[in-house]
């Protein structure tokens, strides 16, 4: 018998089990993210065949590239322990401000549309760094709980786009800025995914080839660790918020070239899509751990869920009902698999 | 292994390393420390030792800066020296091994012995990158010198065992230049083999010149370990007893009765 288990060492059994433990340390180090983006690719697909023409894939990379960019900055809150439910509200007070600004100047010299560009854009950009300090400093300094806190800074952004914008769409921005950041497609590649791209190759950097990344990291691991390896944790608390909230912002920047107004009712869905982005990629909500290249991947495939269920006519209700439904399971999913790793130290 | 040529317990020097003088400290109108004070010597393992409430944590506060002392002064090394926060007495040399570890779960080996500490260096003179190979290398050797053996430096610090955590946790404290390790309760969450193993890492660096100032309940490890035991009681200090020459029942009834 033993003999027999030596000669042939690859039993069914064995081989299952081998699978099983590579299925394991592959989930462990990446989450459920690949073999759900390919079971969704390749449902759509089957049900329906216009999901993968290019022109559809061109409009995919293109809507998905905004909710990428608010999705790494969603990422680095969670990185640090928190999260921050203001990033709608963020967008859409940037893009009033943007619109507000550019408007101004094309109102004081109307040959100037690149002056007023970069006066919109410089605008959104600071407030969105502005927007991230407020968050950042009550939750480090005085220990507001990030939900709360950015869920208080969601209602306040909301509220003053709103009295600023009184309610309509802004007008009186330059063509230009449509063209160059929304509709330009150089080589074929849309411009808000080449500018995704930028966002992602920044922050890969920062966060895996930077002291700043791994102290981000850090703050999120173990905080009361940090602050004994000396690292100023408030600093660099604030410094997560203010991080995410002006990569969001330059999301919000994007999505107002797009959509050619100012708009105080602008990406209300992405605070739900970019936590489950995020948590799908396998970002974990008690910090520390993620990679900026799945969030990538994250963000992708909530926007071809959405993409399909459009194809697929599903009404846009009931696609509400989808998108919360997959919040909660890739939730579920990182509680399972942060015990898995808890077993795996345990052995 | 490497040849040692010194005995397990060395005759420690009599030159002061650390010595605090008359330190008081109170907590509202609780005194926690009533005038103590203590002397470290260099290379040599002191345990202190008291039952709880007797000031022992509030002790090793003070010496690793974490609380700063109402009255009485610190000496390091001969000088006099203000502690006012954890990075001046890594400065001056003492590091503190907290009960807790400090260590980031989720990081890897190199990750956490550097935390804090990145070694980075400038691409094309302006932007920085981490040295990651660097610190992957020194980490070896440091481990090396010390004769800690993981099983594998690339995984999350979570996945090892108390001891090997802990091990971690020494060797990153002594990446600077540390003449005096402060542990409070070493081995209170180790089993009996890894407790004996962290003993052993301890008695290794003693013998390259590191001072120990060891808090611990565990009467047979600090029989075993150290040179002397200090004894706190009610926030003031007993005594500080040679080791050697006292035994299990003479300690104790330091602790219980507070008298030599």
């Amino acid at each position: 018998m033993s003999e027999q288990a030596e000669v042939e060492p690859r039993s069914p059994t064995d081989s299952l089990r081998r699978l099983s433990a590579f299925g394991r340390r592959f989930f462990l180090a990446g989450g459920i993210l690949p073999l759900v983006l390919v079971i969704a690719i390749v449902g759509f697909a089957l049900a329906e065949p216009r999901f993968l023409t290019y022109g559809n894939l061109f409009n995919v990379a293109r809507a998905a590239s905004f909710l990428v960019i608010v999705s790494i900055g969603q990422m680095i809150t969670l990185l640090v322990r928190g999260i921050d439910m203001s990033i709608g509200s963020t967008e859409a007070l940037v893009s009033v401000c943007v619109a507000l600004v550019m408007a101004t100047v094309l109102g004081f010299d109307p040959d100037a549309p690149w002056l007023a560009i970069a006066a919109g854009i410089a605008a959104g950009l600071a407030v969105g760094a502005v927007v991230g300090a407020v968050n950042g400093i009550g939750i480090a300094v005085f220990n507001v709980n990030p939900f709360i806190m950015t869920v208080g800074m969601l209602s306040i952004l909301s509220g003053v786009a709103l009295t600023v914008s009184g309610g309509m769409p802004m007008y009186g921005m330059p063509k230009q800025f449509g063209e160059i950041f929304a509709y330009a497609a150089p080589l074929g590649i849309p411009a808000p995914v080449l500018f995704a791209a930028g966002v992602f190759v920044i922050m890969f950097y920062i966060l895996n080839w930077t002291a700043l990344g791994r102290r981000i990291y850090a703050l999120g691991g173990n905080i009361v660790a940090s602050r004994l390896a000396g690292i100023s944790t408030r600093l660099h608390m604030v410094l997560a918020y203010v991080m995410c909230s002006t990569i969001v912002a330059f999301g919000g920047i994007l999505l107002t070239a797009r959509v050619g107004t100012g708009e105080a009712t602008l990406a209300s869905t992405h605070v739900l899509e970019s936590i489950t982005a995020v948590v799908i990629a396998g970002v974990s909500f008690f910090g520390g751990i993620g990679r900026v290249g799945n969030v990538v991947l994250g963000a992708f495939f909530v926007t071809l869920v959405t993409n399909g269920m459009n194809l697929l006519r599903v009404p846009s209700y009931q696609q509400l009902i989808v998108l919360g439904c997959l919040l909660i399971l890739a939730v579920v999913i990182d509680q399972v698999r942060i015990r898995m790793m808890q077993q795996v130290r345990d052995e | 292994m490497s040849p040692v040529l010194a005995p397990s317990r060395p005759a420690s020097t009599h030159t002061s390393l650390l010595r605090a003088a008359g330190i008081v400290k109170a907590f509202g109108g609780n005194r926690a420390l009533n005038g103590v004070s203590i002397d470290v010597r260099e290379n040599e393992i002191m345990a202190l030792v008291g039952d709880n409430g007797a000031g022992k944590s509030t002790l090793v506060k003070i010496l690793s800066g974490a609380e700063v002392p109402d009255e009485g002064t610190i000496h390091v090394s001969g000088r006099l020296a203000a502690i006012q926060n954890p990075h001046d007495a890594h400065d001056l040399g003492i590091a503190t091994l907290h009960q807790h570890l400090g260590l980031v779960d989720c990081f890897d080996v190199p990750q956490n012995v550097f935390l804090g500490r990145e070694l980075s260096t400038r691409l094309l003179g302006v932007l920085p990158v981490l040295r990651r190979t660097e610190m992957l290398e020194r980490t070896k050797e440091l481990l090396r010198e010390l004769d800690i053996r993981l099983p594998y430096l690339d995984r999350p610090v979570s996945t090892m065992s108390g001891g090997q955590r802990q091990a971690v946790a020494i060797s990153r404290l002594l990446l600077g230049d540390i003449k005096l390790i402060i542990m409070d309760e070493p081995m209170a969450a180790l089993g009996v083999h890894e407790g004996q193993k962290v003993l052993d890492l301890i008695s290794r660096l003693s013998r390259r010149g590191i001072s120990f100032l060891i808090v611990s309940h565990n009467m047979e490890h600090v029989m075993s370990i150290s040179n002397r035991v200090a004894v706190l009681k009610n926030g003031n200090l007993v005594g500080v007893v040679p080791t050697e020459g006292a035994t299990r029942q003479d300690i104790t009834s330091m602790i219980i009765h507070g008298r030599v």
